[in-house]
């Protein structure tokens, strides 16, 4: 495409942050074109399974008269994982089952599809099968992207980064810094597919309602991660995730984590007899507030992923963080036009919105997590194997008197690690998880 | 009860990928390939580096899941692109 043919806005990536900006766009009448690499948008894009509609449910209220969700998460558990079983808390609520609570499963191949066929009608053009490699400058300024095809220059006022976490356009221009391996998230994960009703009778579950079961503690075989198993329709997710540091220090393959997750007696039952249909990959980016990029500069913003706007604390929440902050951008766009103006300054009015938003206010709140789950490694190896003993031990009906029992058990308890011990990682915990 | 596929063929063998005529991978001139995939890429969650028998790295790229893990744990030592638009895998759930 040539100068004359300009856009108002390039977006990169059709992710949810990217689409979520374009379609906003679009619906207020600006040109925008959406540069996909996949060979359709949702074919390269990956996550654990729930999305959270909260952002959805704002820019398009009837998205559930045709969005492809799976099942409405009524059922969410946390567990944590010891070496021989689980000890667990969550919740079930039906009241849930109206979608007030906002988390859905879902299938990206679909959803994403779904969400730019949507775009589309709004009137955004989408390109599929155009990875784009660089920008077009002028006057030290960017004009446009190059993209890696035929008439690949593609020129416009500004550009809405939206090329997920691996952004290398991010870090082209200095806005993203590297990835690093501590705060880098590897996630590996199965769709298995099983017949409707053997969900519902597995999961203990009614109609369309589904489960979200997260594990923590020994789920990734002692290095620091977390395992996840979701419901959808008829198959279920099955996955681990570990810092890219951790699983290298331990040694350990992603797959072969997920091969010892799946037998493990708590999850061996879950995924018995069901047929294994994919296996993917994909990096979540965990450094929190403090490794949030820059979000504009002159003639360009940076959303989702690329921004690393994930909060991979207890919530498990990225996607609706994505869309948060494609609106915003997309928002800021509009005013941008209206001006006439796309200087970073101009621009900057997205740092603003997004810093009023629920997602950097909530990546504030979580900041020290990351950090602090890096820095107290007993959480994923020694502890688990202490709390099972201590519960196993304690609700062993053996003919011993419960007093002498629980004496036996908390100096047991102590040989293994000290009260202070104990208190520090609680305290540490406790501060960055509530 | 199902086939349980474990090993890193056959579950790849259960995705679709087209693969481009050229890779988007490579490893660096002059680095040890040896130390390179025992210590850092055994990390590959599509194990696409592995070690011939002469201590030479083999990069399988038309199966990279295109997750960018080997470039986050090894980023002084391979160069990583994403494939040409349109190929590379496609995931038909995600």
């Amino acid at each position: 495409m040539g100068e004359e043919e300009k856009f108002d806005v390039i977006v990169v990536g059709g992710g949810p942050a990217g689409m979520t900006a374009a379609y906003v766009m679009a619906k207020a009448g600006l040109e925008v074109i959406v540069l996909e690499r996949g060979e359709f948008c949702g074919s390269k894009n990956v996550f654990g399974g729930i999305f959270f509609t909260n952002v959805l449910k704002e820019i398009m209220p009837d998205f559930l008269k045709d969005a492809p969700v799976e099942r409405v998460v009524t059922k969410r558990r946390w567990s944590l994982m010891t070496p021989g079983g689980e000890i667990s808390g969550g919740f079930k609520f039906n009241k849930y089952a109206d979608g007030s609570n906002s988390g859905y499963t879902v299938l990206r191949a679909k959803f994403d599809k779904w969400f730019a066929d949507k775009t589309e009608e709004a009137g955004a053009m989408i390109i599929t099968g155009a990875v784009v490699d660089d920008f077009i400058m002028k006057d030290g300024k960017i004009a446009g992207v190059k993209a890696r095809m035929d008439d690949g220059d593609i020129y416009g006022n500004m550009v809405i980064l939206a090329d997920g976490v691996n952004s290398l356009l991010a870090k082209k221009l200095n806005m993203h810094k590297e990835l690093q391996p501590e705060d880098t998230i590897v996630s590996v994960k199965e769709v298995l597919s099983l017949p409707e009703e053997k969900i519902a009778d597995r999961f203990n579950l009614n109609g369309e309602e589904g489960v979200a079961y997260e594990y923590f503690g020994y789920s990734a075989k002692g290095a620091v991660g977390s395992g996840f198993v979701y419901t959808n329709k008829d198959t279920i997710s099955v996955g681990i995730g570990g810092t890219i540091k951790s699983l290298t220090e331990h040694k350990l393959n992603p797959n072969d984590v997920l091969e010892a997750f799946k037998d493990h007696p708590a999850i061996a039952p879950l995924v018995r007899d069901a047929e294994q249909k994919e296996y993917s990959a994909h990096l979540i980016p965990d450094g929190g507030y403090n490794k949030i990029s820059s979000l504009a500069g002159d003639n360009v913003l940076v959303a989702g992923d690329a921004a690393g706007f994930v909060n991979a604390s207890l919530f498990h929440e990225g996607t609706n963080l994505a869309m948060e902050s494609g609106r915003l951008a997309g928002e800021t766009a509009i005013a941008a036009k209206e001006k006439n103006d796309y200087s970073k300054e101009s621009l900057s009015g997205y740092v603003k919105k997004m810093e009023n938003s629920f997602v950097i206010k909530d990546l504030k709140q979580f900041r020290k997590l990351a950090k602090t789950l890096e820095t107290n490694t007993k959480i994923f190896d020694k502890y688990p194997e202490i709390m099972e003993e201590f519960a196993a031990g304690m609700f062993t009906v053996d003919g011993e008197p419960k007093k002498a029992k629980q004496k036996r058990l908390i100096k047991n308890l102590l040989k293994k690690e000290s009260i202070f011990g104990f208190i520090k990682t609680a305290l540490a915990m406790r501060r960055v998880i509530l | 009860m199902s086939q349980r596929f474990k090993t890193m063929e056959d579950k790849l063998g259960l995705n679709k990928f087209s693969a481009f005529e050229k890779t988007h991978l490579k490893v660096k001139e002059g680095v040890n390939a040896k130390e390179l995939v025992e210590n850092k890429l055994f990390i590959c969650p599509a194990k696409v580096y592995e070690l011939s028998d002469k201590g030479e790295a083999i990069v399988s790229f038309e199966n990279c899941l295109e997750c960018g893990t080997c470039r986050v744990a090894a980023p002084d030592e391979i160069e990583w692109d994403y494939p040409q638009g349109g190929f590379g895998v496609t995931f038909r759930y995600g």
